[in-house]
């Protein structure tokens, strides 16, 4: 090799050697990022998805529901009814549900109408903020009624923020968005990169997928709980010998409220109600997005009945954090926010005794004795078929059509 | 817009393609409007208040420039900017303070403060306060445009939790702009996994359940769970901080902007002040040169350096938050300054090898600084007190949490290790550069570790630092 090329290839080298190591450096970077995760995720794969989580419960539920509602055929005799509200409307087993026992007394009050059906859009943990970002395509499938259960704890911080609020903010049509941004999105906790990115994803119709890569991080995090439960478990028995983080820190949970049982603690309604039990007026973040989505459901023409779910007054009397005239503010500003958007309102919120509910969330019992759904259920087709709301807006559909 | 969420991903990528397909002219503007929409996409009303800031102070520091009474000029920047920072932080605090005063005096009574902090506020008022001081004292030799001040100022690696930035340090690299090299990418990418991975690893996923429970809880008299729930916190808050510190500073490089360190393994200092020269290293030095300094530092007698040195800490404790609990953080730090000034002790040097004989002196400080977190975490004085009394009252009738135990001793390793590998670092880059293999490892390395980061990922919360 003569100096001359002996000098290219010094000169060369350098420059090749550093594409190759930036290859390199890439290709194994990606590679073992893809390895080292899916590897991860395969090793705790066995550990079952959270089903009850709430996005993934709208994927497997609501978005199912509106389609099938807005596939059905349109026919004089059939009305179609869409039901919103969270675990308390879906509480309980299949034809007992607060939907199926409206639509079985419906069709017995209204012999015309054989073809009545109630479709269930509530899922757990379903409150006013994630309902105003499906209010489009529920408007979409076109129902001829939408029967809203809120509640007052919808109001409280808890609620507010439920922790799926990204993911399911991304279901807003897109033409929502800029109105959507004029919405108190600070009091949700939903920033609004997360409302874009979200609302990109499903768009970009990856929304199976993230939710599979969601499923994924609940697998780990279940991996997590497991092995703090195994090394529980492999220990000596015995209060005293709990070594693990997640048993120990049940135990501190249990201690910190050991003086009464977990119903019954001032703390837990307080966090649970949150400000109705001081009073909210319509400004009140959970409100707005009542009013919002009652809007977008007026401006479609469909006729909304929204219902204060009922709460146990007598306990919050008894645990000492009643205060009627503020609770009667706050429902009063339930109240308007419905109606000055163009829905119906019915206030149950204070039917009901101590004895007809189950927990502290408002969920009612169901026993021989006693089922409050079941009154409830009833209570609410009595006002439909009164007020002939059925046919009043049936008929107006038929004219505008 | 979180670093460690997949938005704030998706925002980066697209800013540094962009950043480095536009030619050298375009790309400060191109920063400064993905600054202005990285603080945006948060709140958009509270970017009129940054703005606001930036403007109101610009053209003090014009006529500051061309004034024969330039104080007049500074003062109206310091009084606009603790003004804007006071309404948004302090007006509740204030007023909750003295309502029940007025109340009693005047029978007087007004509704609180609900005011969102807006998000990086403290850092960034600090940043326009220390720029127009140093312009005062005409350390500043032009004055930059308006856009490059506001690019200083709103530069989104940095903007909500720091490093807070001296003049001297970013506005010389945006006037020269970006170098964006090979060796910038690799460290950058780097310090983003690291960071990444110790914010979501370390302090989310490892940390942050048994201290929010431990704190938050309350009721058990079990002094070993309270013991490792603080030596948990303590890891936490540094882990979480320098984490976003990490991923700054990696964002930065991408950019090809060196950021200065923020932390040099504070748990290894072997005396109070030297935690704060390897603890939240830019606000210290801002404290120092900005207020310490100027109340007359050492300078003025033994007496007046103990007082200058409390004010400095109190006030550097009010910044961290609307509470008295943060006050109280930074009088205990001020206190131990004190002790330790007034025992006679000087300040050791940084860069000394650690030894055996240093560990006590090192346990010493770092449990003086554990205690003094009990108030920074702390719901309110009466809690951090209760924190305290478990400490040392009552039965360890649960057991040990060994997990928590373990993890505590790992975060411990990881914090010698992170010294080590500091101080080796130059030579271990040394050693690989040129070998084909040596990339291949790191490219591994990183993937493996951003890889764990992202599955753990979804246990992720807000970083601690961005609430100031």
């Amino acid at each position: 090799m003569t100096a001359r090329s002996q000098q290219d290839v010094r000169g060369k080298r350098p420059g090749f050697t550093r594409s190759r190591g930036t290859f390199a450096f890439w290709f194994c970077l990606v590679l073992s990022t893809l390895v080292v995760s899916r590897t991860i995720f395969a090793l705790v794969a066995s550990f079952p998805p959270q089903p009850w989580q709430t996005s993934i419960g709208v994927m497997n539920k609501i978005l199912p529901g509106l389609k099938a509602m807005g596939n059905r055929p349109v026919s004089p005799a059939q009305v179609r009814i869409a039901m919103l509200g969270d675990s308390t409307v879906d509480f309980y087993p299949n034809n007992e549900k607060i939907p199926d026992r409206i639509e079985a007394a419906l069709r017995a009050s209204e012999p015309a109408k054989p073809e009545i059906q109630v479709t269930n859009l509530a899922f757990l943990g379903l409150g006013p903020t994630a309902y105003y970002f499906f209010a489009d395509r529920i408007a979409a499938s076109k129902p001829d009624l939408v029967i809203w259960q809120v509640s007052l704890t919808h109001a409280s911080e808890r609620w507010r923020r439920n922790l799926l609020r990204p993911q399911l903010a991304g279901w807003a049509a897109p033409a929502r968005i800029p109105s959507a941004l004029t919405l108190p999105l600070d009091a949700i906790g939903l920033t609004v990169d997360e409302l874009l990115f979200y609302a990109l994803i499903v768009q970009a119709g990856q929304a199976e997928r993230w939710q599979d890569w969601l499923i994924n991080l609940s697998r780990v995090d279940k991996a997590r709980g497991s092995f703090d439960a195994w090394l529980s478990d492999s220990t000596e028995s015995g209060p005293e010998k709990t070594f693990a983080v997640a048993s120990a820190l049940t135990q501190l949970k249990d201690l910190s409220h050991s003086e009464r049982p977990d119903r019954y603690s001032d703390l837990g309604e307080i966090d649970h109600f949150g400000s109705v039990l001081e009073g909210i007026d319509t400004d009140h973040a959970t409100l707005r997005f009542i009013a919002a989505a009652v809007h977008v459901f007026s401006d479609a023409g469909i006729p909304t009945l929204v219902y204060l779910n009922p709460i146990n007054l007598e306990h919050l009397d008894a645990v000492g954090v009643l205060d009627k005239s503020a609770l009667e503010r706050s429902v009063e500003a339930y109240r308007s926010s419905v109606l000055d958007s163009g829905g119906l309102f019915l206030d149950y919120h204070d039917i009901f005794p101590d004895s007809h509910f189950s927990d502290m969330a408002g969920h009612f019992r169901r026993d021989d004795e006693i089922e409050a759904h079941a009154l409830l259920a009833e209570k609410i087709a009595a006002f439909i078929s009164e007020k002939k709301l059925l046919g009043r807006e049936r008929l107006i559909r038929e004219e505008k059509n | 817009m979180l670093f460690n969420s997949p938005q704030f991903a998706l925002f980066l990528l697209a800013a540094v393609c962009l950043y480095r397909a536009l030619p050298a002219r375009l790309r400060n503007p191109f920063l400064l409007g993905a600054s202005l929409l990285f603080y945006t996409l948060w709140l958009p009303a509270y970017l009129v208040l940054l703005l606001a800031d930036i403007a109101v102070n610009y053209a003090l520091l014009r006529g500051m420039a061309r004034s024969s009474r330039p104080k007049l000029y500074l003062v109206a920047s310091i009084v606009f900017t603790l003004g804007l920072l006071g309404t948004f932080k302090y007006a509740a605090l204030l007023v909750t303070t003295t309502l029940p005063l007025l109340e009693g005096l005047f029978a007087f009574s007004g509704p609180i403060p609900d005011l969102l902090l807006p998000l990086g506020i403290s850092f960034y008022s600090f940043q326009i306060l220390g720029f127009s001081i140093d312009t005062y004292r005409g350390e500043t030799r032009t004055l930059p445009s308006f856009s490059r001040y506001a690019l200083f100022i709103s530069f989104f690696p940095q903007l909500v939790a720091g490093p807070i930035l001296r003049g001297s340090q970013l506005l010389p690299q945006l006037a020269r702009g970006g170098e964006v090299t090979p060796e910038r990418t690799r460290r950058g990418l780097w310090l983003l996994g690291v960071g990444l991975a110790k914010k979501v690893i370390l302090a989310d996923y490892l940390l942050a359940g048994f201290v929010d429970l431990v704190f938050d809880a309350g009721g058990v008299e079990s002094p070993v769970f309270y013991w490792v729930a603080l030596y948990s916190f303590a890891f936490q808050i540094y882990y979480d901080f320098s984490g976003y510190t990490d991923m700054a500073r990696g964002i930065g490089l991408l950019l090809g902007f060196e950021l200065p360190f923020n932390f040099l393994e504070p748990y290894l200092s072997r005396s109070p002040s030297e935690f704060w020269r390897r603890w939240h290293i830019t606000l210290s030095r801002w404290l120092a040169d900005y207020l310490y300094i100027p109340l007359g530092g050492n300078r003025r007698g033994s007496v007046r350096t103990l007082a200058n040195l409390m004010l400095t800490m109190l006030l550097g404790g009010l910044w961290h938050g609307a509470s008295w609990n943060f006050v109280i953080w930074g009088g205990i730090h001020g206190l131990i300054l004190v002790l330790h000034r007034a025992l006679g002790r000087r300040p050791v040097d940084l860069d000394a090898p650690l030894g055996l004989r240093d560990v006590p002196r090192i346990l010493v400080v770092f449990h003086a600084v554990c205690l003094a977190w009990v108030f920074f975490r702390a719901e309110d004085f009466d809690s951090a007190l209760q924190f305290i009394r478990h400490l040392f009252v009552g039965e360890n009738a649960f057991g040990l949490p060994l997990v928590q135990i373990g993890v505590v001793l790992l975060c411990a390793l990881l914090h010698l290790a992170e010294r080590a590998l500091r101080t080796r670092l130059p030579a271990i880059r040394a050693y690989l550069a040129g070998k084909v293999w040596g990339d291949a490892v790191q490219g591994a390395a990183l993937g493996a570790l951003l890889a764990l980061a992202l599955v753990v990922s979804g246990v992720g919360g807000d970083f601690i630092y961005f609430q100031f």
